[in-house]
């Protein structure tokens, strides 16, 4: 369980289509109880989110050492366009993909 | 090959065997056809500047898929740079031919396919991206211009495709075999169809259930059986079979557009990359469009950058040049121009990658970017016709100037300032004429107001991303109403 760290790296916000900072306290309820830890903008987790509110996708810049992560840039994840509303979910489920 | 010479373009397209009407006649030789050569000559300029090592950096891109050296327009963008270096490619272009070099929409057409039928294939389980690879990869090779055909005749605009009165005002299939399928209908306002080698059909409207068969997407041969072209006449263009060289405006230079006539062309399933999958035509729209209302960011800057010269020109040779107003005129010719590539490389920087690899603009930037278009180039246009003078629809022709009774008469009546020669102030105010009122302002008025979607179809799109409802939480927030 060590091992499950989880960084949250976000773009800087200046206009965002996506509540960035509710969408990561959502992830942070439901990946806490089970048990990981969640850091915000530092790389040194094991598995990184880039959360970015647009298109243009800032919070990706960050990404220097290619670790595991999984990126999102307003309604998309990994570059495929998802609704609003699953958003949380599909996040979650690509970092137990990779973790579980 | 990967990178054609001036030259084999030209002789490749001599191989073509095109069926073209051209005002009631077909047309033996396209190439060399007065009215369409000038066109002609604008591409080539694609393939020339690609050979020459001071234009390398924006003309030439490395391949993703075979790692050599190919032409910009044969690219995939690969990064937000490359997005950025295409509407700069676009501007030196433009800048190069005052006309539209229509080698674009090709371009745009294959960055649309690639992402639309990459997502296509995740999502249904087809195989439509490996089939565009392997065009993508000979376009690359042969150097291709290629027609990106979207816009169908449309017919009762109020009606969705299968509603129409006649089934062919937009390209549908009509019918499907083991080997490939069979369309039929139209493409209107093609840009460059006679000096294409190969047509991109893409839908040109976000479809339902009911028109699933014109969600319809290929690739075909210029020259396959059964497509017949119908030239498109442009403002003036009969002084181009005159043999002169100034009433003209432009004589090395122009653009086409040309109805593209789809009587029963047969397709292999190999060339075929949407067929029926509705869902997806309004991603491939959408993404064609955005890609295509950045372009104007870069061409119709380059054209801008030419009127704006003459424009001063036009003020130096009546010695007008140093009057307030003109100065100050010039300068908001230069700040609209300039704010339209502001947009272009705006739309550019903050592109995105997309989930098959390459990159996409940014759409509310690239909206913003062609809504301007709409405007900004009608008032530069405006702007030089006020400093150019009533002469530049008055002068006499060239024939006159040359006719050995009255040229003297016209020499001294149309002289400016004593040291510019009458001939040189005709040049100046006919390529003014030329890009406002003749052959070119169907590239810099019309289209920039048509081309790319009407002004309504961005501001749906400027509604769509501009992010309204987060405005209004800042707003709250300022002053002091409680957030939900
Ligand atoms: C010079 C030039 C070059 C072009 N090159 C290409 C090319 O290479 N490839 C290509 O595919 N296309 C090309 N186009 C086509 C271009 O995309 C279309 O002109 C554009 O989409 C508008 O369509 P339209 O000309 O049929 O205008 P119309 O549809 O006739 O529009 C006229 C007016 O009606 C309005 N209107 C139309 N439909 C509706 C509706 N349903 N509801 C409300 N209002 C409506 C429009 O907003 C506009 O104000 C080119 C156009 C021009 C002018
Ligand atoms: S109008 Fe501009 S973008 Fe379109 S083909 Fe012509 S030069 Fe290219």
């Amino acid at each position: 369980m060590e091992n499950r760290r989880i960084s949250i790296v976000f773009c800087g916000g200046c206009n965002p289509r996506i509540d960035r900072g509710n969408v990561a306290l959502q992830i942070q309820a439901i990946l806490v109880a089970r048990g990981y830890q969640i850091g915000y903008n530092s790389l040194d987790g094991d598995f990184v989110i880039y959360m970015s509110g647009c298109t243009v996708n800032c919070a990706l810049k960050y990404n220097l050492n290619n670790q595991p992560s999984v990126v999102v840039a307003a309604t998309s994840v990994d570059a495929v366009a998802i609704d609003e509303g699953e958003l949380v979910s599909e996040i979650v489920m690509k970092v137990r993909d990779y973790f579980e | 090959m990967s990178l054609k010479t001036a030259q084999q373009y030209e002789e490749s397209l001599r191989k073509l065997n095109l069926k073209v009407y051209l005002q009631g006649e077909l047309v033996k030789n396209c190439v060399d056809h007065p009215i369409i050569r000038p066109s002609m000559n604008s591409v080539k300029m694609t393939y020339e500047l690609a050979q020459d090592p001071q234009y390398a950096d924006l003309m030439t891109a490395t391949s993703h898929l075979t790692g050599k050296k190919i032409n910009r327009f044969c690219h995939l963008h690969q990064s937000t740079e490359d997005l950025v270096k295409k509407v700069k490619m676009q501007r030196l272009l433009g800048q190069k031919t005052a006309a539209c070099f229509q080698r674009c929409v090709g371009m745009d057409a294959i960055n649309a396919v690639d992402s639309v039928t990459f997502e296509m294939d995740k999502k249904l389980g087809t195989t439509y991206h490996d089939r565009f690879t392997k065009f993508l990869l000979q376009m690359q090779e042969e150097d291709w211009t290629v027609d990106g055909a979207m816009t169908d005749p449309k017919g009762d605009r109020s009606l969705s495709p299968s509603k129409q009165i006649d089934p062919d005002l937009y390209v549908h299939v009509v019918e499907k075999r083991e080997d490939g399928i069979v369309v039929c209908g139209a493409k209107a306002h093609q840009t460059g169809a006679l000096n294409s080698h190969m047509i991109l059909v893409m839908p040109t409207i976000a479809m339902v259930k009911e028109d699933a068969d014109y969600a319809v997407s290929f690739v075909a041969p210029a020259d396959a059986e059964g497509i017949l072209y119908i030239y498109g006449r442009q403002s003036c263009d009969t002084r181009k079979l005159e043999g002169g060289d100034i009433d003209v405006g432009n004589k090395q230079f122009g653009g086409h557009e040309a109805l593209m006539v789809f009587d029963h062309v047969f397709i292999p399933w190999e060339n075929v990359l949407m067929c029926g999958e509705y869902e997806f035509s309004g991603a491939l729209v959408e993404r064609f469009a955005g890609y295509h209302r950045q372009s104007y960011g870069g061409c119709k800057v380059g054209v801008g950058d030419v009127l704006i010269g003459a424009t001063a020109l036009a003020a130096d040779y009546n010695g007008a040049a140093k009057a307030s107003h003109v100065k100050d005129k010039l300068i908001e010719m230069m700040h609209l121009n300039e704010t339209l590539y502001a947009c272009g490389i705006a739309c550019s920087a903050e592109g995105y990658k997309t989930a098959s690899g390459n990159y996409m603009i940014d759409l509310l930037l690239a909206n913003v970017c062609k809504q301007n278009v709409t405007r900004f180039p009608y008032e530069i246009a405006r702007l030089a016709e006020d400093v150019a003078g009533g002469l530049m629809v008055t002068m006499p022709s060239e024939k006159d100037l040359l006719n050995p009774e009255i040229g003297k008469v016209v020499e001294k009546y149309f002289r400016g300032i004593g040291a510019i020669p009458t001939e040189h102030r005709m040049r100046i105010l006919r390529l003014i004429e030329n890009i406002t009122l003749g052959t070119a302002a169907v590239g810099y008025r019309t289209e920039s107001m048509h081309g790319a979607g009407s002004p309504q179809a961005q501001r749906i799109m400027i509604a769509r991303q501009g992010n309204l409802e987060q405005k209004k939480e800042l707003a709250k927030v300022i002053a002091g109403i409680p957030q939900k």
